[in-house]
């Protein structure tokens, strides 16, 4: 494995942040380290950057341990939440400046650090100043600034957090074309649900220090480990049918029909495009939502039957 | 960034060029001093070498002391200090001052520093001439002039408030001046310490409840010696208590005011002149003594610079040289009382009217 | 493959020892020029006539309570007004068209340059019995003597420092912030109150916090305008002038530390919490170019008070200008070039001394204080609150007391310098270490952490940060210190009186000199000059510094490509 955390453990004073973390990742692939806030993802992102020093546990990338390296010293680099680029630079200096600390000529560094700065359509504002683009734009510099030191693992802290919903989607196309061009591996860093199902080769959920669950998009959305990981991806719905038995589902997966066996009572519809949301209260008293397409009409108070597919 | 840090290098440039050249010139002195000072100290040479540090009252002595490096030789660097700085930074060094020669202030100060060891006897033959009571028996310090006290008054002030000029120490507690008076801070000022002491002991038991009553008249106690003459040029206030001599005149030029001696007697206080115990050049501080007293004429460029002669009273046989008051009007003062007495007498008198606290 | 790896272990150790070495050198510097003479003065104060002794003590407390309670009294004062003046002005002097702003920023910069004495003689000058404006344009007769004076004086003179420390951080401030807040719908008068002032608030602390000991400290002011409202400091004073006493001198000063070591750990604690706001916090350097005018009530309010301010400052400048080049004979004023002769006749040599002494104290004492608060507050070393902690204790005292603690501790031994101009530049570096250190800390709270991480992520190590990513954000820091550095070298005396040997004499002496004598003519004069020197040198830094980022390349050498 490219990457591998082995037991890994942090605690800040009485809290345990992260709890015996382990896990890999195949070169060249895209991992979505995936959880709310206060789950330990940016935690463990910081460890795998040198910026925190685990208390246990070690990292390796490549087969070498890099946990007791300085920052400067690890063949990993961060693209920040908040870019972190540097406001007294131009965007060209902020592109070249990891370059400095490589034996290469300033004309060197100049041209390369162009050519990355191209990459991303940004090589017309090599002389502005950070604040004089656009958000879009520092994200850009943001990531060839790393890339441009060739790491072995590229981390990227919640990057596109700050962006609006319009760009975040064309930027998280634009990280993954990247990851492909590069063929570089990642740690991503998300509570985006839909972001890490677009962009991860392999989602892992964190909760409270612990790691829930690890696999393929489809495999964790599909089986969820247990009723968290199920919750964080998507909606579910949990209560008990007629019989008394649980039922655990997501919200596409039930249907109204007049012979399901599950009963309940419409509470309120909502219209949201191409498909419809339904809530309803059910006989043992649980609210659960119900997917239906656009033109399945139901009546508020309207009773109604249902069935998992 | 490129213009300011082309601008950063120059001025360090001059800066680091500036300050070795200031430090080559420190260095000079003491190496040729320390080469000649086998030579003068037992035949006397005609001219010394090296440098005199002098710590003086004021900056306007720069022509004596030409005077001085012209004819015997060593080059003067003065500095002018008050004498409680002078005494404080003594006591702080410990021993090792960083000037040679006192030039002026109260003579308190000086009967102080030699009582702590913190001056060096200087023997010599014109000495005899001077009088004795301005003088340190064992020779420790001299006088280069007497600071004689009286009253300097804003005329438009007194006139506008209806008032006579006061005539004597004693018109001053009528309480008609109330709020009118300045004085300084007798543990600051020489000049006003020496009013304290002389009352004190002119005025017997009486002197305390004189200052008591006097305090009430008082608006505050300036802190420098020279407020209350200026402050009444600037008509802050009516009557101030001080220092005469001509430099007073030049306020006269520019505001209506008058100086008053009083007719109860002035008090007066010898300016101290001395030589540091282990300066670096002891002997040109000693020099320098022994050629101020030895040639009248320095003492009459002194009398010229101080705007005033009463360097007549500290040798009386000067030629050419006048008084501008009355020797009779000063009062009659132990001197020897006025180093012995000095803090007891501040202790009562900021006891009796110290300001510690009051708004 | 990246290749930063590349050599590392091997520049990574000689960086390391570098690292400390630089470390280790700053804290020795800082123990043997600031605490050693502390030290020494405490010593003095335990030292009777036979050795040990606490007699000093035993009555120093009961008999000046109520001199610390006017000391702390006004010192309160003065912080609070001279802060609210400063926050008033800052914005003024941001939140303004350009064009009025840079001609606000000049007076600030004159009114940085306040020789000893010369300013408030200009007050009583203006406002006292016989004032020029009390008197001469509004016919009263008032009494500028008593607390009340040094309140005002202090509060004024205070507000210049702590005017350039807020500027300098409001020029970091993202101005998107402040429209973001403007677009949704906050008023102008909410948007300085809700984001600017919390924004600032370490800044805010920290001008209470070095104005409240600045005041406690300070003699100068209620010596010329207290009149009988006297304080630790004037008490201080008196001991060293007026009585010699040494001892009792430096147990006064023992006990001027006590409010202000109260002080000093409110302060860190509150910073401490300050941090923990600010840690989340992303602020870019100032935004787009775009300005950001206040309005309406809150305007006026500031507006108003720094008018105060800068009419106030005006006046009293304007007063020393006019007192150089005119006098008054008998109510009638003259203009003469007399004073400006005298000045001339008098040796240039003191005013070049002056420039040199402070230039030198103005960049070695900003580089320190630099180092110095990086290492405390960027770095976190052990002790760093400690080290904080002696680094202001000087800004503490009356500076008289430093400079005797400097005769006690370097007159002997191997640590002999008295008399060199080392001595008199360090104590003078020394003694205002703490506005450089605090103002660094000020500009260190606003550059987001991330940032040193970003770099150390791309190949730099502490020292690179420090020096390629840190230094360059740290440029309005170094103004304030510099412009600090430079003025305080040119104009205190207090501290040096007792250091400076007659060869050494610096300008500020001749002023002195003129006042002592009673030539306020001459005194002005001198003033005038010292103030044109050191405004035009500040000017010249304070431009060069904090106003020089343009579009220029700063790490690689890479010239712009446009």
């Amino acid at each position: 494995m490219y990457l591998e955390l082995k037991n890994l453990s942090k605690r800040f004073g009485e809290k345990e942040v992260v709890k015996n973390l382990s896990l890999s990742l195949g070169k060249g692939e895209l991992l979505c380290l995936l959880g709310s806030s206060g789950c330990g993802k940016t935690t463990t992102l910081k460890m795998i950057g040198g910026f925190l020093k685990p208390d246990a546990g070690e990292i390796r990338v490549d087969g070498e341990d890099i946990t007791r390296l300085e920052p400067e010293e690890r063949p990993v680099s961060t693209v920040f939440q908040s870019y972190a680029l540097f406001p007294h630079l131009t965007v060209l200096d902020n592109v070249a400046y990891g370059l400095k600390f490589q034996k290469m000529k300033r004309g060197e560094i100049r041209d390369m650090a162009m050519e990355y700065l191209d990459t991303v359509g940004l090589a017309e504002y090599a002389g502005y100043k950070i604040h004089e683009i656009s958000g879009g734009q520092q994200q850009r510099v943001a990531l060839v600034r790393s890339l441009i030191t060739r790491p072995k693992v590229l981390l990227l802290d919640e990057p596109l957090s700050n962006l609006d919903a319009k760009l975040r989607v064309k930027m998280r196309q634009e990280i993954r074309q990247i990851q492909k061009e590069f063929g570089i591996t990642m740690v991503f860093v998300t509570h985006d649900q839909e972001e890490a199902m677009v962009l991860g080769d392999s989602i892992a959920i964190m909760d409270q220090g612990d790691l829930v669950q690890i696999g393929a998009p489809e495999e964790v959305y599909i089986r969820p480990a247990n009723e968290f990981a199920g919750n964080f991806l998507g909606i579910s719905n949990r209560f008990k049918d007629d019989n008394g038995k649980d039922i655990y589902c997501r919200p596409e997966d039930l249907v109204f029909t007049s012979d399901g066996e599950i009963h309940g009572e419409i509470l309120r519809g909502e219209f949201l495009g191409f498909y419809r949301q339904y809530y309803i209260r059910t006989t043992d008293g649980s609210e659960i939502i119900l997917r239906a397409g656009r033109d399945v009409l139901r009546q508020k108070g309207e009773k109604v039957a249902l069935a998992v597919k | 960034m490129q213009k300011a840090k082309r601008l950063l290098a120059v001025l360090l440039v001059l800066v680091m060029a500036c300050a070795l050249a200031a430090c080559g010139k420190e260095e000079e002195p003491k190496k040729e001093q320390g080469a000649q000072e086998g030579t003068t100290q037992e035949n006397e040479a005609p001219k010394l070498e090296g440098t005199l540090k002098v710590i003086a009252t004021s900056e306007n002595y720069g022509p004596l002391f030409e005077k001085f490096t012209e004819e015997v030789g060593p080059e003067v660097e003065f500095i002018s200090m008050s004498s409680g700085e002078v005494l404080s930074k003594l006591k702080a060094e410990g021993g090792t001052p960083a000037a040679d020669l006192w030039f002026g202030g109260g003579i308190d100060a000086f009967m102080d520093a030699k009582d702590n060891n913190l001056l060096e006897k200087v023997d010599f033959d014109a000495a005899k001439d001077l009088a004795e009571e301005y003088k340190d028996s064992e020779n420790y310090w001299f006088s280069k002039g007497v600071t004689v006290v009286g009253f300097i008054v804003n005329n438009e002030i007194l006139a506008e408030k209806g008032l006579e000029a006061p005539k004597s120490w004693d018109d001053l507690t009528k309480e008609e001046y109330r709020g009118e008076i300045l004085m300084s801070n007798p543990a600051i000022s020489g000049t006003n310490y020496a009013v304290v002491n002389a009352l004190l002991q002119t005025k017997g038991d009486d002197g305390w409840d004189y200052f008591s009553k006097l305090n009430e008249n008082i608006t505050y106690y300036a802190k420098r010696g020279a407020d209350p003459s200026t402050k009444v040029g600037a008509g802050e206030a009516g009557i101030g208590i001080t220092y005469i001599d001509g430099t007073l005149d030049e306020l006269k030029e520019t505001s209506d005011v008058s100086i008053i001696y009083p007719t109860d007697g002035m008090p007066y206080v010898p300016e101290g002149v001395a030589a540091f115990a282990n300066g670096e050049n002891t002997e040109a501080a000693k020099a320098f003594i022994e050629w101020f007293y030895s040639d009248d004429e320095n003492m009459k460029q002194l009398a010229e610079i101080d705007q005033k002669n009463t360097c007549l009273l500290v040798k009386p046989d000067i030629e050419g040289l006048e008084l501008d008051f009355d020797q009779s009007k000063l009062m009659e003062e132990d001197l020897t009382l006025f180093g012995k007495e000095r803090t007891d007498i501040l202790e009562q008198w900021n006891a009796l009217i110290g300001d510690k606290g009051e708004e | 493959m990246k290749n930063k790896t590349a050599g590392a272990s091997h520049s990574g150790a000689r960086f390391y020892i570098l690292d400390k070495l630089i470390l280790a050198a700053l804290l020795a510097i800082v123990f043997l020029f600031v605490l050693y003479p502390l030290l020494c003065i405490v010593k003095q104060s335990v030292t009777g006539d036979e050795g040990f002794s606490l007699a000093v003590y035993e009555s120093i407390f009961g008999e000046n309570l109520d001199l610390l309670k006017n000391s702390v009294f006004v010192a309160l004062l003065s912080a609070a007004l001279s802060t609210a003046l400063a926050v008033a002005v800052a914005f003024s002097v941001r939140f303004t068209s350009k064009k009025i702003g840079r001609l606000l920023m000049g007076i600030l910069l004159v009114s940085m340059v306040s020789p000893p004495f010369i300013s408030s003689l200009a007050y009583i000058q203006l406002f006292g019995r016989n004032g020029m404006i009390s008197k001469g344009l509004l016919g009263l007769s008032l009494n500028p003597y008593g607390w009340q004076g040094v309140v005002i004086m202090q509060s004024l003179f205070f507000t210049s420092l702590n005017a350039l420390l807020l500027i300098g951080m409001l020029e970091r401030i993202d101005l998107s912030l402040l429209q973001a807040s403007a677009d949704l719908g906050a008023t102008r008068g909410r948007t300085l109150y809700k984001v600017v002032i919390p924004l600032i608030s370490p800044s805010l602390l920290i001008c209470f916090l070095l104005s409240f000991i600045r005041s406690m400290a300070d003699f100068g002011t209620p010596i010329v305008i207290g009149g009988r409202f006297e304080t630790v400091a004037t008490e201080i004073y008196m001991q060293i002038i007026g009585y010699s006493d040494l001892h009792r001198s430096s147990a006064l000063n023992v006990l001027l530390l006590i409010p202000a070591l109260f002080g000093f750990v409110l302060y860190r604690y509150l910073m401490k919490k300050n941090d923990k706001i600010f840690a989340g916090n992303n602020n870019k350097a100032s935004g787009t170019e775009e300005d950001f005018r206040i309005k309406g009530p809150s305007a006026a309010l500031v507006y108003l008070s720094a008018a105060v301010f800068f009419v106030k400052m005006l006046l009293v400048y304007g007063s020393i200008f006019l007192n150089s080049f005119s006098k008054n004979v008998r109510g009638d004023r003259r203009f003469t070039f007399e004073y400006m002769e005298a000045l001339f006749e008098r040796n240039m040599d003191t005013f070049i001394r002056s420039v040199v002494y402070a230039l030198i104290v103005a960049l070695v004492g900003t580089f320190i204080g630099i180092l110095l608060s990086y290492y405390v507050e960027r770095r976190k070393i052990r002790f760093g609150n400690f080290v904080d902690f002696v680094v202001t204790m000087p800004y503490m005292l009356p500076g008289s007391c430093f400079g005797i603690g400097y005769i006690l501790a370097f007159n002997h031994g191997p640590l002999k310098i008295t008399g060199t101009a080392l001595i008199v530049i360090a104590n003078m570096i020394f003694k205002q270490l703490s506005i450089t250190t605090k103002a660094v800390t000020a500009s260190l709270a606003q550059i987001s952490l991330n940032i040193d991480d970003a770099a150390r992520d791309l190949g730099a190590n502490k020292l690179q940060v420090f020096k390629d990513i840190l230094l360059p954000n740290l440029k309005p820091a170094f103004a304030t210190g510099f412009v600090n550095n430079f003025t305080s070298a040119m104009i205190t005396a207090g501290s040096v009186i007792f250091l400076i040997t007659p060869g050494q004499k610096i300008a500020v002496f001749t002023l002195f000199d003129s006042i002592n004598t009673g030539k306020y003519g001459e005194a002005s004069m001198i003033s005038t000059f010292i103030i044109l020197i050191t405004v035009m040198i500040n000017v010249i830094f304070y431009i060069g510094f904090s106003e020089g980022r343009g579009r220029r390349s700063h790490v690689s050498g890479i010239k712009k490509s446009k």
